[in-house]
C-alpha cells in the first residue's frame, strides 16, 4: 500500500438531464500506484471522463472520497485545493490547453509563476530536449503543429513534478504518427521522471502504451482491457 | 401561423417561462421608467396648479357689487356665477378696520372659493358665526369654539352719518382656514360668515359678490386676454384671479421633452436589446424548426409574435405598475396636502403605447436582418468558422512576480486592438459627456451661488403717511427779495431769479446778518436757542424722488409672516430696520451738488414721474445687526479709521451716494463728514395745522377722520391707553393756544419752546461719522443687493445701535416738548419694519413668490423683489440638474450596462483560459485579480465611473468564474 498515490473509494456521480437521471459512476473504487502509467478506456458515455474529472479534483462526486498522497482532496477549501493542484497535479488535454498569448517556454513556466517559484530553466530545457521540441521554446502555440503543442502541454505537466498527471484524450486531435510520439513521450516521462500518469482514451492502441488498463463499463471501473 | 402551431408555440413559451420572465422583467422596467417620467411631468404641473386653486380659489373673475352683469352671465367663457352677500366692513373694538366684511356665503360660493373649515361647522342659526383665523386675530379672539364674538360695523357701512356705530354679538361655531389675508381681493368677501337670516337682521344693506369660474370647455390658455376682453365690455371694475391664472407653473417643457426622448431612446434600446438577446438564444430553436420544414415566413411570424407578446405584455404591465404606483403616491400627497391633482392624460397613454410600438418596430427590423443573415439551413454539426491565426509578439518576459500583469496584458491584447481601442474611446467619450454635464451643472450652481445671498424679497412696513423731505436753506439775497414777494413760493422765486443756492454753512453765517430783518415777521421763520434762521424748505417730491414712507417706529406685522414662513419654498425670514423718512444734513452740504433744483416742485412743469428717479428715496438708512461678517463686507468701502467697535456702537456709518438728477455725484459729502440725522418732525401740541400736512407726524392725532393712524396713537391703542391720550390732548390744547401765538409773533414767547421747534424741524438727533463715502455704480448695487435692496440718492448703512440711540434721543426731545416724562407706552420704540425672505430651490416649483406677493399686497406691505432674477437662476439650476444630471445619469448607466455586457462576453470568450488557469492551480481570487487589472486600466479612462465599474465587474467576474 505504500506505493499507492491515489485512492478513489466509492465514487458515485449522477447527472440530471431534465427529468432523466444518468448514473455516470456507480460506487467505483480505484487505486493508482506511484510511477504507474494507467490508461482508462471505455465507450463514449461510459463515465471515463467523469472519473478523470473527479480524481483530478475538477469535479466533486455525489458520494465517495479521493485521496492523493493520503490527503482527502474534497475536504480541502478552495484555496488549499488550488495550491494542491499547483503542486500535486498536472493536466494534459485533447485541446492542448495552451495559452495562445504565451510562448512554449512561458506556457511551461506559468505553473511555477502561479506558485511564485523560479522556473528551473535548465531542467525545462532538458524536458523540451527529451520531448523533441527544443526548437519550439520561443514559439507561440499558433506557430506549432498539434503534436508539438501537445508535447509542450506534456512538458508543462511534468515540469512541476506533480504526484499525478491526468491526460484526457491527449491524442484525440492528432494524426496517428503524432499520437504515437505523444504516447511514447508519456510512457517515457512516466519512467524517466517516475510520475504517475492516468490517461483517458478511447484509442486501444494508445492504451497499449500504458502499464495498466482500466475499463469503465456502465459506470463501473474494471481491471483490464474489456473490449 | 395556424391554430395548432400557435398553441404549440405558446406552450413552448410557457415551458420556458423562467427565461421569458427574465426578458419580461427587463422590458417591464424600461416601460416603467418611461411611464414614470411622463407621469412626473404631467402631475408636477397639476400639483402646482391644484395648490394655487386650493389657496386662491378656482374662480376666474369676481364682481363685487350689484346683480350679475349680462356680459359676464352670457359670456362664452364663464359658468353661471355663484353668490355671497356682504353687509359691511367689520371693525374691531377700537373701530379699526379688520379687513373683511360680514355676510353670508352660499355652499357653491365656498366650493368655488375653496374655502374650508379648519374646525367646527358652518353657522346654523342667527346667533352663530364662522370666521377665518386672520379675522379672529384682528378682532382679538383666539378662535375657541363657543367664544362670544362682537362684530362692530357702521350702519349701512357708512361712518360719516350721525350715530352710525352698530354692533352684533355671535357665538363662534367654526373657523375657516385663512383667506381674507391670503386672497388679493379677500377684503371683498365675507370673512365673518353668518346665516342669510342673521344678515337680514343687521342694520345694513346687502351688497352681492359674484364669483365666475371658467368653463371646462375653454381651451384658450391666454387668460389675461380673456379677462381684458371681459373687462372691456364692463364699465365697473371686475377682479381677475391673477394669483391662479397668471401663474406660470414650473415645468421646463424643452427639458421634459429632452428627458422623455432620452429615456425613450434608452428604454427602446433596452427593450430591443433584451428582445434581441432573447431571440439570439432562440436561434437554435428556430433553426431546428427550419430543419423540420418551417418556411422562413413562418419563422419570421413566430419571432414577431414572440417579440410582440413579450413587449406588449411586459410593456403594458410596466406602465400599469408605474401608474398604479404613482396613483398610490399621489393619493398620499393629496391626502397630506388636502388637494386633488392626479391625472393620467390621454397623451401619457399614447406616449406609452408609442414607446412599445417603436420597440416592436425596432426589434422587427433586427429580426428581419437576423433572418436575412441566416441564409441557408443551419445544421447541428456545422462548425464555427475557425479564427484566422493571430500572431503574437510580446516583449515582456514572464517571471514569477509578473505573472498576473503579463497574463492580463496578453489576454487583454488578444481581444484585439479594435475592442481595446473601442472601450477606451467609449470611456473617454463618457468622461467627456460627464465633464460637460458637470461643468454645466456647476456653472448653473455657481451662478446661483453668486446671487444666493441676495434676498428674494424685501418688504417694508410703510408708515401711514409719507413725508416729503424738508431741509433748511435760504440766501441773503433771497431773504431781501422775499420780503417784496411774500406771496410767491420761495423756491419758485429763487429759481426764477436764478439765485445760486448755497450751502447750509454759508446760510447760517449770512442769515445771522439778517436777523434783524427776519425779526420783522414778514416771513415764516423758526428760531433756535442761539440764533434766528430763515426757514425755507427744499421739498423733495415724487417727480424726482419718492417721499419717505418708512420710519423706525412702525413695526411689521409678524403674524402674517409666520404664515409666510410655513410656505413651501421659503427658507428663512430675517428682520431689520430701515427708514426713509428721516432728513439728513452734513456740515459741508451743498444743495446745488445735491441737485436740489430738480427736487423742487417748481422746477418742473411735468407731472410725469421721472423714470429711474421717481422711485428713489432721497435718504435711506439700513440699520443692521452689526456682526463681523457685515463689518468685513463694509470694511472695503471705508477708510482706515473704520473699526468694528465704532461701527457696532453706531459712531461710524458708510454712506453711499448715487448720481443726482443731473447725473452727477455729490462730492460735498466726504469721508469723515459728520452726518446729522435729524429728528422725526412731530407736530407740536395744539398746533393748528391740519393733520393732512405731509411734513409732520402728529403725535396726538386721534386718527379717525383726517388721518387714520399714527405711530403714537397705534402704540397707545395697543396698550389700551385711550384715556391717557385724551388727557394729553387736553393739556396740549391748553398749551397750544398760547404757544401758537407766541411762536408766530415772538412776543412773550416762552424760551422753553423756541428752540424746540427748530430742533424738531432741523435739529440733529445723532451725528455719526461717515467712515466711507461710496459712489454708487451698478457693480456696487449688484455687490450689495442683499444688504441694500433699494438704494436712495443717499443711503447709509449703520448698526442697529444707532437706531436705538435715535429713538432714545427722540424720546428725550418729546419729553422736553411736553415737560414731563413720557409714560413707557408712549415712548418711541425701535421696531423691526423690514423683512427679507430667502427662498430655497423648492420655490421654483411651489409658486412661492406668487403666494408671498399676494400675502404682502393683502397686508399693505411694500416690497421689492429679486425673485424673478433669482428664480431664473434657481430654475437654471433645476433645469441643469434635470437636463445634464439625467444625461449624466443616462450616460453612466449606459456605460455600466455596456461594460457589464462586455465583461460577460469577455468571460464567455475567455472561458477556456479561465478553465486552464483553474486546472493549473490558479485560485478564483488570482484569476479575478488578473482580470481586474484589465478592468482598472480601462476604468481609468473614465475615472468618474471607476469605483462603480470596479465593483460591478468584480461582482460579475467573481460570480461568473465561480460558475466555470
Amino acid at each position: 500500500m505504500e506505493n499507492i498515490i491515489l485512492n478513489a473509494a466509492g465514487i458515485s456521480k449522477t447527472y440530471h438531464a431534465g427529468s432523466v437521471d444518468v448514473e455516470a459512476l456507480k460506487k467505483s473504487d480505484v487505486l493508482f500506484k506511484k510511477g504507474e502509467f494507467t490508461a482508462i478506456v471505455g465507450k463514449s458515455g461510459s463515465g471515463k471522463s467523469t472519473l478523470l474529472r473527479i480524481i483530478g479534483t475538477m469535479d466533486r462526486p455525489d458520494e465517495g472520497t479521493v485521496e492523493i498522497e493520503g490527503m482527502n482532496v474534497f475536504e480541502m477549501k478552495d484555496k488549499q485545493l488550488s495550491k494542491f493542484r499547483r503542486e500535486k497535479i498536472g493536466f494534459i488535454y485533447q485541446d492542448y490547453s495552451l495559452f495562445p498569448e504565451f510562448t512554449a517556454y512561458e506556457n511551461i513556466v506559468v505553473p511555477f509563476a502561479l506558485d511564485n517559484k523560479n522556473a528551473p530553466e535548465e531542467e525545462i530545457d532538458g524536458i523540451l530536449e527529451s520531448l523533441g521540441i527544443s526548437h519550439c521554446k520561443g514559439k507561440y502555440p499558433s506557430q506549432m503543429s498539434g503534436g508539438e503543442q501537445q508535447r509542450v502541454a506534456i512538458a508543462r505537466a511534468i515540469a512541476t513534478h506533480p504526484a499525478v498527471i491526468f491526460a484526457d484524450e491527449p491524442t484525440g486531435n492528432l494524426d496517428a504518427e503524432s499520437a504515437k510520439i505523444v504516447a511514447d513521450m508519456l510512457s517515457m516521462a512516466s519512467k524517466k521522471y517516475n510520475q504517475t500518469i492516468i490517461m483517458v482514451t478511447h484509442d486501444m492502441q494508445m492504451a497499449d502504451h500504458a502499464d495498466r488498463v482500466l475499463t469503465i463499463v456502465d459506470g463501473n471501473v474494471k481491471e483490464g482491457k474489456l473490449y | 401561423m395556424n391554430k395548432k402551431l400557435s398553441k404549440l408555440f405558446y406552450r413552448g413559451m410557457w415551458h420556458r417561462k423562467k427565461e421569458v420572465a427574465g426578458v419580461c422583467i427587463a422590458t417591464m422596467l424600461a416601460s416603467f421608467f418611461i411611464t414614470c417620467i411622463l407621469l412626473f411631468q404631467e402631475n408636477m404641473y397639476q400639483w402646482q396648479v391644484a395648490e394655487n386653486f386650493m389657496r386662491f380659489g378656482s374662480w376666474f373673475v369676481m364682481q363685487s357689487s350689484g346683480e350679475p352683469y349680462n356680459t359676464l352671465k352670457n359670456s362664452i367663457y364663464l359658468d353661471e356665477p355663484v353668490e355671497a352677500g356682504v353687509y359691511g366692513t367689520i371693525y374691531n373694538r377700537n373701530w379699526d378696520k379688520a379687513r373683511g366684511c360680514i355676510g353670508y356665503m352660499t355652499p357653491e360660493f365656498m366650493e368655488q372659493a375653496n374655502i374650508e373649515l379648519d374646525k367646527g361647522r358652518l353657522p346654523e342659526n342667527e346667533k352663530e358665526i364662522a370666521c377665518d383665523w386672520t379675522t379672529l386675530a384682528k378682532l382679538g379672539y383666539n378662535g375657541q369654539l363657543g367664544q362670544e364674538i362682537v362684530i362692530k360695523y357702521y350702519q349701512n357701512d357708512n361712518k360719516s352719518r350721525e350715530d352710525p356705530e352698530r354692533q352684533a354679538v355671535y357665538t363662534l361655531c367654526g373657523v375657516f382656514g385663512d383667506y381674507s389675508d391670503v386672497w388679493e381681493y379677500g377684503k371683498y368677501i365675507p370673512c365673518g360668515v353668518i346665516t342669510k337670516e342673521a344678515c337680514e337682521q343687521l342694520d345694513s344693506k346687502e351688497s352681492k359678490v359674484w364669483l365666475y369660474s371658467l368653463k371646462n370647455t375653454v381651451r384658450n390658455k391666454d387668460y389675461n386676454s380673456i379677462y381684458n376682453e371681459l373687462q372691456g365690455n364692463i364699465t365697473s371694475k371686475i377682479f381677475y384671479n391673477t394669483s391662479v391664472y397668471d401663474f406660470e407653473a414650473w415645468g421646463p417643457k424643452d427639458i421634459y421633452n429632452y428627458i422623455y426622448i432620452l429615456v425613450m431612446i434608452i428604454g427602446v434600446a433596452s427593450l430591443t436589446y433584451q428582445v434581441i438577446g432573447y431571440q439570439h438564444g432562440r436561434n437554435r430553436f428556430y433553426k431546428r424548426i427550419q430543419l423540420i420544414g418551417a418556411s422562413k415566413k413562418q419563422v419570421h411570424m413566430m419571432r414577431l409574435v414572440e417579440n410582440v407578446t413579450i413587449l406588449v405584455a411586459a410593456g403594458v404591465l410596466g406602465s400599469f405598475i408605474a401608474m398604479f404606483g404613482a396613483r398610490a403616491l399621489c393619493w398620499y400627497l393629496e391626502w397630506y396636502k388636502g388637494i386633488s391633482f392626479f391625472k393620467i392624460t390621454a397623451a401619457i397613454i399614447l406616449k406609452c403605447i408609442l414607446t412599445i410600438l417603436i420597440a416592436i418596430v425596432m426589434s422587427e427590423l433586427v429580426n428581419v436582418s437576423m433572418i436575412r443573415k441566416s441564409s441557408g439551413v443551419w445544421t447541428e454539426n456545422s462548425k464555427k468558422k475557425s479564427k484566422s491565426k493571430v500572431s503574437y509578439n510580446y516583449k515582456g518576459k514572464l517571471k514569477k512576480n509578473n505573472l498576473t500583469w503579463q497574463m492580463q496584458v496578453r489576454i487583454s491584447r488578444s481581444s484585439g486592438l479594435g475592442q481595446r481601442l473601442g472601450v477606451r474611446i467609449f470611456s473617454l467619450g463618457v468622461t467627456a459627456v460627464i465633464i460637460f454635464c458637470f461643468l454645466n451643472i456647476s456653472n448653473a450652481v455657481k451662478d446661483y451661488k453668486s446671487i444666493e445671498n441676495m434676498y428674494d424679497m424685501t418688504g417694508f412696513q410703510q408708515s401711514d403717511r409719507s413725508l416729503e423731505y424738508t431741509l433748511p436753506m435760504t440766501t441773503k439775497y433771497s431773504l431781501e427779495n422775499y420780503i417784496d414777494n411774500s406771496n410767491m413760493d420761495t423756491m419758485k422765486y429763487l429759481l426764477q431769479k436764478q439765485v445760486p443756492l448755497i450751502t447750509r454753512d454759508e446760510y447760517i453765517t449770512k442769515e445771522q446778518e439778517s436777523n434783524e430783518k427776519a425779526k420783522n415777521g414778514r416771513h415764516t421763520y423758526v428760531k433756535s436757542n442761539e440764533e434766528v434762521v430763515r426757514q425755507l424748505d427744499i421739498t423733495a417730491h415724487d417727480i424726482y424722488c419718492k417721499p419717505g414712507n418708512t420710519s423706525l417706529l412702525k413695526g411689521i406685522d409678524k403674524s402674517f409672516l409666520d404664515k409666510v414662513e410655513q410656505l413651501n419654498g421659503v427658507e428663512s425670514i430675517t428682520y431689520s430696520c430701515f427708514e426713509s423718512m428721516r432728513n439728513w444734513t452734513w456740515d459741508s452740504m451743498d444743495y446745488e451738488k445735491m441737485g436740489a433744483r430738480r427736487f423742487s416742485k417748481s422746477s418742473s412743469n411735468s407731472k410725469d414721474k421721472m423714470t429711474g428717479y421717481a422711485d428713489k428715496y432721497l435718504y435711506t438708512t439700513y440699520y443692521l445687526d452689526a456682526d463681523k461678517i457685515l463689518y468685513d463686507r463694509l470694511k472695503q468701502y471705508a477708510g482706515s479709521g473704520f473699526d468694528y467697535d465704532s461701527f457696532a456702537d453706531g459712531e461710524k456709518i458708510i454712506v453711499f451716494v448715487d448720481k443726482n438728477p443731473y447725473e452727477q455725484y455729490d462730492d460735498s459729502i466726504k469721508e469723515g463728514s459728520k452726518i446729522n440725522f435729524h429728528y422725526y418732525n412731530v407736530l407740536l401740541p395744539g398746533a393748528d395745522r391740519k393733520m393732512s400736512s405731509s411734513s409732520y407726524f402728529n403725535i396726538f392725532d386721534r386718527g379717525k377722520d383726517d388721518v387714520e393712524y399714527n405711530f403714537f396713537y397705534d402704540a397707545a391703542i395697543e396698550k389700551h391707553l385711550e384715556d391717557k391720550i385724551y388727557a394729553y390732548q387736553l393739556v396740549a390744547s391748553e398749551r397750544g393756544r398760547t404757544y401758537q401765538s407766541l411762536l408766530r409773533t415772538e412776543y412773550g414767547a416762552s424760551s422753553e419752546y423756541l428752540g424746540l421747534e427748530y430742533d424738531m424741524k432741523y435739529g440733529t438727533c445723532v451725528s455719526p461719522e461717515a467712515a466711507g463715502v461710496v459712489y454708487v455704480t451698478d457693480e456696487i448695487k449688484n455687490e450689495l443687493k442683499d444688504i441694500i435692496p433699494d438704494f436712495g440718492y443717499y443711503t447709509a448703512v449703520a448698526s442697529k445701535k444707532l437706531a436705538e440711540t435715535e429713538c432714545e434721543k427722540q424720546n428725550e426731545l418729546l419729553e422736553k416738548i411736553y415737560g414731563e416724562e413720557l409714560p413707557e407706552e408712549l415712548k418711541c420704540e425701535l421696531k423691526d419694519n423690514t423683512f427679507t425672505i430667502k427662498y430655497n430651490i423648492a420655490a421654483s416649483y411651489s409658486a412661492t413668490d406668487n403666494i408671498v406677493q399676494i400675502y404682502c399686497k393683502s397686508n399693505d406691505v411694500i416690497f421689492t423683489t429679486n425673485s424673478e432674477l433669482k428664480s431664473e437662476y434657481r430654475t437654471n439650476v433645476l433645469n441643469a440638474f434635470l437636463e445634464y444630471g439625467i444625461t449624466m445619469l443616462a450616460v453612466i448607466i449606459i456605460n455600466l450596462l455596456i461594460i457589464t455586457v462586455l465583461t460577460k462576453n469577455r468571460i464567455e470568450n475567455r472561458t477556456d483560459k479561465i478553465v486552464l488557469l483553474k486546472r493549473l492551480g490558479a485560485g478564483r481570487s488570482r484569476i479575478v485579480r488578473i482580470f481586474m487589472i484589465e478592468v482598472l486600466r480601462e476604468s481609468l479612462w473614465c475615472v468618474f465611473t471607476l469605483p462603480l465599474q470596479m465593483i460591478i465587474q468584480f461582482i460579475v467576474y467573481r460570480s461568473q468564474i465561480k460558475k466555470i
